[in-house]
């Protein structure tokens, strides 16, 4: 799936930007834990007000493989299609 | 709408501490209709197991099993989500004599590849002949058994559509009754071997001594069942006690935490533990009314165990939640192991926590606990939770490196023994012999010292790193950053300080070759990335000048002395 102009992206970016204290440019490629500042309690934060937004659940093996920002997205795509 | 287990059997009589293995307590319980319930984070009743269906589950699964042709003593692994097929799982293995591994379940944002490396080096060590996982998991665990030889490698339904033998044969009174992988670095797994001798006999503690389970009892937890806090507080406790369980995941508890305290507060719920951080976790989130919607005048044992008791926390949690109808008293500080199955020492019902204020000087020169004078400043002083005194049948004792008994106040090596104490490390008699001794003591890898037979544990002699309830061996962590590029074996070493009120920091020193800025920014950054990435935990990173590191006359990084190191501020600051 081609997630690089997508709704869903920018909505996750517009997220991630309290986290992106370098200033990045927010991509489909940025690696979320790698590339931003957030810890591991803000990660659950942000996943469990994605999953709010878009009324899914991700289970743990998808989180788990979930790398970058279009890592995320495609995931919600792919739950929010599941349910 | 489905309604929970009820909290009291209807007919039968409430029984306790009498059975000596799992099969026994299950068959007793099967008769009324109390069992398990599992909430999804929303606070919705997902699914109802009682202890009767759990029962007749289990059997026809352990039929099954057994006309696999799995020998007594095969061991089952299992990855343990909180859902019906695992604890039907694992008390088909119950019934079938064979021995269920609970392997965990991952927990942290793109951590896949760690978390296939963790259970394929748990399923080596385990040696099982058959392996579960749910349909979500069983992906990533396939590609985890990829290349052993495990006869079998299922999700629950392929296992429930197997063709049922005449037989099964439940595990006896001297039979084992699971391996439990929760001790031992990632890339040294142990299993601590627990037979049914020495989980009835600690379920029997805990619930006649340490909790002095009553009807009107009922529990809810969110413990992960691959731990031993979780299975046997939460599982097999409840279960040899005829008590209902409120159960939500622990990613969901994670989301949210408050959930739990729902639970609570809606089924009357009396029992539930946790490490610190939990408290923690939902004191945060019990701000702004969040704490007033909430009645948990129910709840009669809010216990304390998995990681150091910290009572900065408690009170801040107790003082949120007091408007909820939570009361202080109902905190138990306790003490326990998994290599002692689970508990070792609970702290008196009724009575919250107690605090040992001692003197910190005294404390790190000579080892000895010396009360502090009540007008000694906060920044002199450091204040410990009493965890109790050792169970019945359970004996604790304090020893110096000589290991000579030491006195009350005086800081050393805890040692336990009793009938909980595991038979062994699987398949591993050279770690089994390093901490269990020939007349059946088991050095805990703890310090501490006793007050009048209370013990108070002050930190490890291990190199273990308790971080979020979490065990953390710092060698998977200096593993992981060794792997990357420019980073050499023996450039790095993790431990962890520890703050009385905030928790433990988890500091990785580095040693960097570079002196260009952009170079080590991104070294700092890829360091923290990488750890959390494989080991699920921040890290504070610093940059530490080559041969900085101190060794052991081994040759090897000396972590506690790059920790004196790092405390004396040897190593010069850098912006992290």
């Amino acid at each position: 799936m081609d997630v690089a102009d997508d709704l869903v992206l920018r909505k996750v970016c517009r997220k991630l930007q309290q986290f992106n204290v370098r200033n990045l440019d927010l991509t489909a490629e940025t690696d979320i834990t790698g590339d931003l500042e957030i810890d591991s309690v803000a990660v659950l934060d942000l996943i469990m007000e994605v999953e709010d937004e878009y009324g899914i659940s991700f289970p743990m093996n998808l989180l788990s493989e979930i790398r970058t920002v279009g890592d995320l997205v495609r995931a919600i795509h792919k739950q929010a299609g599941a349910q | 709408m489905q309604r929970p287990t009820p909290t009291s059997n209807n007919a039968l009589p409430f029984q306790l501490g009498t059975f000596e293995t799992l099969v026994e307590g299950l068959d007793y319980a099967a008769k009324g209709e109390t069992g398990y319930n599992y909430y999804t984070r929303r606070g919705e009743l997902r699914q109802i197991l009682s202890y009767a269906e759990l029962r007749e589950n289990a059997i026809s699964l352990a039929r099954k099993l057994v006309n696999l042709k799995l020998p007594r003593g095969a061991r089952v692994a299992l990855v343990a989500e909180t859902t019906p097929d695992f604890h039907c799982f694992f008390f088909a293995c119950q019934y079938a004599s064979l021995l269920p591994v609970q392997l965990p379940v991952p927990m942290n944002l793109g951590g896949k590849d760690a978390y296939v490396e963790q259970l394929r080096r748990m399923i080596v060590s385990a040696d099982p002949s058959v392996a579960m996982a749910s349909s979500d998991m069983i992906g990533l665990l396939r590609q985890a058994v990829d290349g052993l030889e495990i006869p079998m490698v299922g999700t629950p339904q392929d296992f429930y559509t197997q063709a049922e033998g005449p037989e099964f044969r439940p595990a006896g009174r001297d039979d084992l009754c699971y391996i439990q992988y929760s001790s031992g670095s990632t890339s040294d797994p142990k299993g601590v071997i627990v037979s049914q001798r020495s989980a009835s006999s600690n379920v029997r503690a805990i619930t006649l001594h340490g909790l002095d389970v009553r009807p009107g009892d009922r529990c809810a937890s969110w413990l992960p069942l691959y731990h031993d806090m979780g299975l046997i507080g939460f599982c097999i406790s409840p279960t040899l006690s005829q008590l209902s369980v409120d159960y939500i995941a622990t990613a969901d508890f994670a989301r949210r935490p408050l959930m739990w305290l729902r639970l609570i507060s809606e089924n009357r719920g009396t029992v539930g533990f946790s490490p610190s951080f939990g408290y923690d976790l939902c004191r945060r989130q019990g701000g702004n009314g969040a704490a007033e919607s909430l009645d948990l005048s129910s709840w009669r044992v809010a216990g304390i165990g998995g990681d150091m008791v910290r009572a900065g926390v408690l009170n801040r949690f107790a003082e949120t939640f007091a408007g909820a109808g939570f009361k202080r008293s109902a905190f138990v500080p306790s003490y326990g192991l998994a290599e002692s199955t689970l508990a070792v020492s609970f702290a008196p019902l009724d009575g919250g926590f107690e605090v040992d204020r001692v003197d910190k000087q005294e404390l790190a020169q000579a080892g000895r606990a010396v009360l502090a004078a009540a007008d000694m400043p906060a920044e002199k002083a450091r204040s410990f939770v009493l965890c109790g005194k050792a169970m019945p049948e359970h004996e604790v004792e304090i020893r110096d490196q000589d290991g000579e008994r030491l006195p009350d106040r005086e800081v050393g090596r805890i040692l336990v023994k009793g009938p909980s104490v595991m038979v062994g490390f699987f398949q591993d008699p050279v770690s089994t012999a390093a901490v269990l001794s020939e007349d059946g003591w088991l050095d805990t890898g703890d310090l501490g010292y006793t007050i009048n037979g209370s013990l108070v544990i002050t930190g490890r002699s291990k190199d273990l790193i308790i971080c979020n309830g979490r065990n953390i061996w710092p060698q998977d962590i200096e593993w992981a950053v060794e792997r990357l590029p420019g980073i050499r074996n023996g450039d790095v070493a993790a431990f962890s300080v520890d703050f009385p009120d905030t928790g433990e920091e988890v500091v990785t020193i580095v040693q960097c070759r570079t002196n260009e800025e952009d170079a080590r920014e991104q070294l700092l950054q890829d360091v923290t990335a990488i750890v959390r990435k494989s080991v699920g935990v921040d890290t504070k990173v610093v940059l530490a000048p080559t041969r900085s590191l101190p060794l052991t006359s081994s040759g090897k990084i000396s972590r506690t002395f790059t920790k004196v190191r790092y405390l004396s501020g040897y190593f010069p600051a850098t912006p992290n």
